[in-house]
């Protein structure tokens, strides 16, 4: 029973119905008894919410004298909007109709996403989805830098001779942070993306390094600030990425179509109930024009 | 490229600490040359990377964008929200509120959507004909106005009058207001989504608009933190009595968030050029009084940067302030105040551009001991369409209603009997250029509070600037020169304090041109100092250019050269340089004499974006339409301060 008592607490069904029959005694309530008489019940907690706000805004408490404007605004907050309700004014207002129509969405929206997906489920909404969650190509690699502002005709010899070098014989001894010119990028980029590598260096070197087999030092390679010897360490391709990497995207996006889900559920099935009769264009003119 | 786990945080905060010391040095003395060396070991370790904690990433963005929720955007026909706002600075394709497609050639690293914290919502409920607000005959007319189709005449009169404080108590959302906490939510909501820690920063962040009697004196606030935090307080305000108009409450209100939270807020001013002689005082306009120690130490710690380059003009100088610098004349908005309501008088200008400020803040420091205007630079757009294009080619206006368009250009922009500025005096400009450790809210942060910052006017060119005793002319010449700055040097935003005797301080400049740009011209030190008998001066230095050329008899270097093809909108890169380096040695400098020094990067002229817009629409521009430019690049400033 205690079990059965505690679930039953956290259903949100349950606190839909509790909501209903609460807004359903209020409104009965008012309904009979509007004017004269008519208690209005200032609580702690409501108090407690007004001082809450306030601070917010001011960054301290209300004053003694500010608390009793509070009060005072509240109350006739409370006066008028019984009054306009019982009057009716709320029927015809806009603004009143789309909030209550938010508020409805609102409450159909969490009891979608009041449960959290399970493992199988998110591994299930990624698969559904690969295009939403691919990982884009990227690359880790080192380069050195050759200007032709420096070097002139001889760029490429250059650079091709720099490149036997380190083919050759002192293969893997040499210091790369000391050869080549000067350049305001590092030298080394880890898991840099295709798209990051192209705004850093140009379109034209991003393409060509996606065409370098790993390991070995290649090139050189046109950026759009001169040659480049690269050596590509390691080049992912664009993956699928595990739902461990993604698990947060994956949650928020499966969370956003089942509030979609389930509002158009609800609407459908709230929407059977009603027989709509729209009617045709002609028959509102001649009605405007009576 | 780096991963955003916390321990890959660990060098970050190392850094921080290190070039916090030299922040810090003014209180403390100056900073111990053993323990700087401490933290970088003089002999490299055998892997090259393994010691290397400092910033070699510049992250690019705009900490200044308005959407639909700022009321004079949305006036203007603004349609974009902040959710839009951080797709299209992602780089994706979206729909202008004209209804063109647009798309930036490439992403940014980070946004603020900043939007009006006055009025915050206030659009929507017009729109929509808040029974509320039609109740009220001003909310009902300006409803009419903008279901009529007058919308930019209905924005003109809803600015005019929010700047006399004209706008009907009973329909403006203030805090407290459902219209008002509902639009900071959904503000707050739009950046936490977008925000993608390593790959996009989207910070939380609104604008404070004092704008009394049309006087700019805004300010963005950024926030380092969450939502959590963030969403504690609302936005600060100019209207009382819940908001104030003087930056000192503005102040208040950041230390009360932080104490309360337990969060960081910074603070951003911008067009002083339109704050008619208010921006940067000597005398507080609030109080009629000299500017005091409070004011100087609190303007300190909160304003650490400026938005010296922005759509509404760029601030760095102005010809009657610095009438010896041939390139002080760019893109200036001086008419008058925000409204043009008040006509601007030559002896405001003083009080509104940086360098002055710069050169003004030394001045102060001597008297009050504290330099309240020590900040660093930023560019931004200030663009009020949820879209941050400001490239040339590709630039989408300051509102909405100057989207591209044949007419926009030879429209007036605002008109007022007083003066007129036209569409075509609109400048596409600027970015932020932030040296970080990583693409993350904190690491952002952290880098603009300690100024390692610059501006563009829209170019993505990189930069690097530091001050040391030591630099050699050689270390102009190492394969990675970040380095050998950050080992013998303090970088842009960083403080010199008493000069070793018989030293002078070096400096180590270099730029790397726009991979997609223009080439560059030349780079620049701009000095400003004070002198023994009170007095500020401001000296400009060709450090180094592109070619061959030679300075004249008067010391003046001949202009870089012109390719730009106006009607068909090009130009090529013949002429400039991809890279400039070089090691300068300060030829006049004084031991006892305060000083600043900051670095000016020229491209060659390139088609203006009236240019692009007469190709592209066919139309003729007037002939007092400018059609080429030359992009540029500010940084932050590096002090000297000598002892007391």
């Amino acid at each position: 029973m205690k079990i059965f008592l505690g679930r039953l607490i956290r259903e949100p069904l349950f606190h839909f119905l509790l909501l209903g029959a609460a807004i359903f005694f209020v409104a009965g309530r008012v309904n009979a008894s509007i004017g004269a008489g008519e208690k209005i019940v200032v609580t702690q907690s409501e108090m407690e919410s007004m001082v809450v706000g306030f601070s917010r805004t001011w960054m301290r408490p209300p004053t003694q004298g500010e608390m009793q404007g509070l009060v005072d605004d509240y109350v006739r907050e409370e006066v008028l909007y019984r009054e306009a309700r019982a009057m009716g004014l709320d029927q015809d207002d806009v603004i009143v109709r789309r909030r209550m129509r938010q508020k409805f969405e609102f409450l159909a929206e969490d009891l979608a996403t009041r449960r959290s997906p399970t493992d199988q489920e998110l591994e299930a909404h990624l698969q559904q989805h690969l295009d939403r969650f691919r990982e884009e190509p990227s690359f880790s690699f080192e380069h050195i830098f050759l200007s032709r502002e420096k070097h002139g005709a001889s760029t490429e010899a250059e650079a091709k001779a720099l490149l036997a070098e380190l083919g050759g014989k002192n293969k893997g001894t040499i210091d790369i942070e000391k050869r080549g010119d000067t350049f305001l990028l590092p030298s080394r980029f880890e898991k840099t993306s295709a798209a990051e590598t192209a705004r850093l260096f140009g379109e034209n070197f991003a393409t060509q390094l996606a065409t370098i087999e790993p390991g070995e030092w290649a090139g050189p390679i046109e950026s759009s600030y001169g040659l480049h010897l690269v050596r590509v360490d390691a080049r992912v391709p664009g993956a699928a990425p595990p739902l461990a990497n993604v698990r947060d995207s994956v949650l928020r996006d499966l969370l956003n179509d089942r509030r979609k889900q389930e509002l158009d559920t609800q609407y459908s099935k709230l929407r059977a109930r009603y027989t709509v009769m729209v009617e045709p264009p002609e028959v509102t003119k001649v009605a405007e024009a009576r | 490229m780096k991963s955003h786990k916390a321990l890959s945080n660990l060098p970050a905060f190392l850094l921080l600490l290190f070039v916090a010391v030299p922040l810090v040095a003014q209180d403390t003395g100056e900073p111990d040359k053993a323990s700087l060396e401490k933290a970088y070991p003089s002999k490299q370790p055998y892997s090259p990377y393994a010691d290397r904690h400092f910033p070699d990433r510049v992250y690019w963005g705009d900490t200044h964008l308005h959407t639909s929720f700022s009321m004079d955007a949305g006036a203007f026909g603004c349609r974009l929200g902040p959710r839009d706002a951080y797709r299209f600075a992602k780089g994706l394709e979206i729909t202008a509120s004209s209804g063109q497609p647009v798309r930036l050639a490439r992403p940014l690293d980070f946004l603020v959507v900043a939007d009006h914290s006055d009025g915050f919502g206030f659009f929507p409920l017009l729109l929509s004909g808040d029974p509320k607000i039609t109740a009220d005959p001003q909310g009902r007319r300006w409803n009419e106005m903008i279901k009529n189709g007058q919308g930019a005449a209905a924005a003109i009169d809803i600015i005019t009058s929010f700047g006399k404080g004209a706008i009907s108590k009973a329909i403006f959302p203030v805090p407290g207001t459902t219209a008002f906490q509902g639009a900071w939510e959904e503000v707050i909501k739009a950046a936490e989504e977008a925000n993608h820690p390593g790959r996009f920063t989207a910070f939380i962040g609104f604008e404070w608009t004092s704008n009394t009697g049309g006087n700019n004196l805004h300010r963005n606030i950024i926030f380092r933190d969450n939502a959590s935090k963030a969403s504690l307080v609302e936005p600060y305000t100019t209207q009382k009595p819940l908001g104030s108009d003087n930056p000192r409450d503005l102040w208040k209100w950041m230390s009360g968030y932080e104490e309360k939270t337990g969060g960081h807020v910074l603070a951003i001013a911008h067009n002083g050029n339109l704050s008619n002689g208010r921006m940067f005082p000597l005398i507080e306009s609030f109080s009629g009084k000299p500017i005091d120690r409070e004011y100087a130490e609190t303007r300190a710690l909160r304003e650490r940067l400026y938005e010296v380059t922005q759509i509404k003009g760029d601030g760095e100088t102005h010809p009657f302030l610095s009438p010896n610098d041939e390139f002080a004349n760019f893109e200036r908005w001086d008419k008058g105040n925000l409204d043009l309501t008040v006509l601007k008088k030559p002896e405001m200008m003083e009080f509104e551009y940086a360098r002055s400020a710069l050169r003004n803040g030394l001045k102060l420091e001597q008297e009050l001991g504290v330099n309240p205007y020590k900040f660093g630079m930023v560019g931004s757009t200030d663009a009020h369409t949820g879209l941050t294009a400001i490239d040339e080619d590709n630039f989408w206006g300051k509102t909405s209603s100057s989207e591209p368009s044949a007419e926009r250009a030879t429209h007036p922009f605002i008109k007022t009997s007083n003066a007129t500025i036209m569409g075509w005096e609109q400048t596409a400009s600027g970015y932020a250029g932030v040296w970080a450790t990583d693409n993350t809210r904190e690491a952002l942060f952290d880098a603009m509070q300690r100024k390692e910052v610059y501006a563009t006017t829209g170019p993505r060119m990189i930069v690097r600037f530091f001050a040391g005793w030591d630099f050699a002319a050689n270390d102009a010449n190492t394969r990675n020169p970040a380095v050998i700055g950050y080992v013998k040097g303090v970088p842009m935003g960083g403080d010199l304090t008493q000069a070793p005797t018989g030293k002078t301080p070096t400096f180590l400049v270099a730029a790397l041109k726009d991979p997609i740009g223009a080439n560059l011209d030349r780079i620049q030190i701009i000095k400003g100092w004070l002198d023994a008998g009170d007095q500020t001066h401001e000296k400009i230095y060709d450090v180094v250019w592109s070619g061959d050329r030679k300075r004249d008899a008067k010391g003046k270097l001949p202009p870089v050269g012109d390719t730009v093809d106006v009607p068909n909108a090009t130009y090529t890169n013949t002429i400039g340089a991809t890279e400039l380096i070089k090691v300068w040695i300060d030829p006049e400098f004084d031991p006892l004499q305060r000083a600043f020094y900051y670095v000016r990067v020229l491209e060659i002229p390139t088609p203006r974006w009236t240019a692009y817009d007469a190709k592209y629409f066919g139309i003729k521009m007037p002939p007092e339409v400018p059609m080429k430019l030359q992009e540029r690049a500010y940084t932050s400033p590096i002090w000297y301060t000598p002892e007391k």
